[in-house]
């Protein structure tokens, strides 16, 4: 009989995770259940799920991915939620201004990072802060830009799982 | 019902299952129990350590969605976990958008000490398992979920048959038909190799791959 050998030996789950999973997990528990209510999402054209396991045609990893259709502005969020919707989103949307009208914004999360160093965007502030004169750079958390419905980009702090985890494609380069 | 343990013997799952719908601790020391081996088990199938950390924590809410389907297995409640974790794994996307609002409030923290010591043990992880599941990934569904149950984790015909509700006959001709499959799929893989090596392949010299004698 032939069996796949030589899959990797297990791991345990990083400490941090385990106990940041077991919180969030009676957490869960000790919440009264709600009626699920389903709605459509809508979903942007061109969204698929495509594999990110090197070489091989493997549809196991959940990754999607969606072009950014409006490059006339982004929305840069303060906390990787959606928390405000569309109106009153926690962050600021930038646009630039050219002779000629907005200009295009080809890297979001370039322009975004702007936003943060400048003091701009605040994390977990609900609103975008006035730069300080003169100028002080602040830190730039990681930032990644995902696909809003709209079809413009919006940039969050956080890594390649924030886009999934807020029901959002990652923004296609 | 109330079941209880003698002092100094851990509570067996099926206490701590009975007692979690009261007290979520319970649940708490469940997962504790069973964490790593899910962790694992969902490496393995998406050979990514990060998306398996996140399905870890659905998997565990998804067993208790499901909970009024349970099958505690010679009294152990990991042959089920193991099974919500394919199922899970088989609808990841839809999965992961189920808890997106729970899995939100899981910080994403920064490489901790505990990890910088492994990640290049890790990242080659990842690699080998990228490649066995380039081939692994070939079978059917039901094929990938029995091996991966029966043979990755170590789950008996027995345990593997009440997690998945069929006869243990079905576990069986499953497993047997996955690895009649599998050994078409490596016999090709290693025909494939050997031409385009100049050194020549056979399927007993495989890097990867071994046979052995089940």
């Amino acid at each position: 009989m032939i069996e796949i050998e030589g899959v990797p030996k297990p791991r345990p789950l990083p400490s941090q995770a385990r106990r940041a999973q077991r919180v969030m997990l009676e957490s869960a528990l000790r919440r009264p259940e709600r009626r699920r209510q389903w709605t459509a999402r809508s979903v942007a054209a061109g969204v698929g799920a495509i594999a990110l396991l090197g070489g091989g045609a493997v549809a196991t990893a959940y990754v999607a991915f969606a072009p950014v259709t409006d490059k006339n502005s982004v929305r840069c969020y303060s906390e990787a939620s959606l928390q405000g919707g569309d109106r009153h989103f926690h962050g600021t949307e930038i646009s630039v201004a050219g002779p000629a009208g907005p200009e295009r914004i080809e890297k979001a999360v370039l322009a975004c990072s702007w936003a943060w160093r400048d003091g701009i965007v605040v994390a977990g502030a609900s609103t975008a802060r006035s730069p300080e004169q003169p100028l002080v750079a602040h830190s730039v958390p990681n930032l990644v830009a995902c696909t809003l419905k709209n079809g413009t980009a919006g940039v969050f702090p956080g890594d390649s799982r924030t886009c999934a985890r807020l029901g959002l494609p990652q923004a296609k380069e | 019902m109330v079941v209880s343990s003698p002092p100094n013997v851990p509570p067996s799952d099926a206490a701590l299952w009975a007692r979690a719908s009261v007290d979520p601790c319970a649940f708490g020391d469940l997962y504790d129990r069973h964490a790593d081996a899910v962790y694992t088990h969902c490496f393995r199938r998406t050979a990514s350590w990060s998306v398996a950390e996140d399905l870890t924590s659905v998997v565990f809410l998804e067993a208790w969605r499901k909970r009024a389907d349970v099958k505690l297995t010679t009294d152990s409640i990991l042959p089920w976990l193991l099974a919500v974790a394919n199922n899970t794994i088989r609808n990841q996307d839809r999965s992961l958008r189920r808890h997106r609002r729970l899995l939100a409030k899981l910080p994403i923290e920064p490489q901790g000490a505990d990890l910088a010591e492994d990640v290049a043990g890790r990242l080659d992880d990842a690699q080998v398992m990228r490649d066995v599941l380039s081939v692994f990934s070939e079978l059917t569904q039901d094929e990938q979920d029995i091996l991966a149950l029966c043979v990755w984790a170590g789950v008996s015909y027995a345990d593997a048959a009440l997690a998945l509700g069929v006869p243990i006959g079905t576990v069986r001709s499953r497993l047997s038909r996955a690895r009649q499959h599998l050994r078409r799929l490596l016999d090709r893989k290693v025909s494939e190799e050997g031409s385009t090596s100049s050194a020549g392949a056979s399927a007993s010299h495989h890097p990867l791959f071994l046979r052995k004698e089940i």
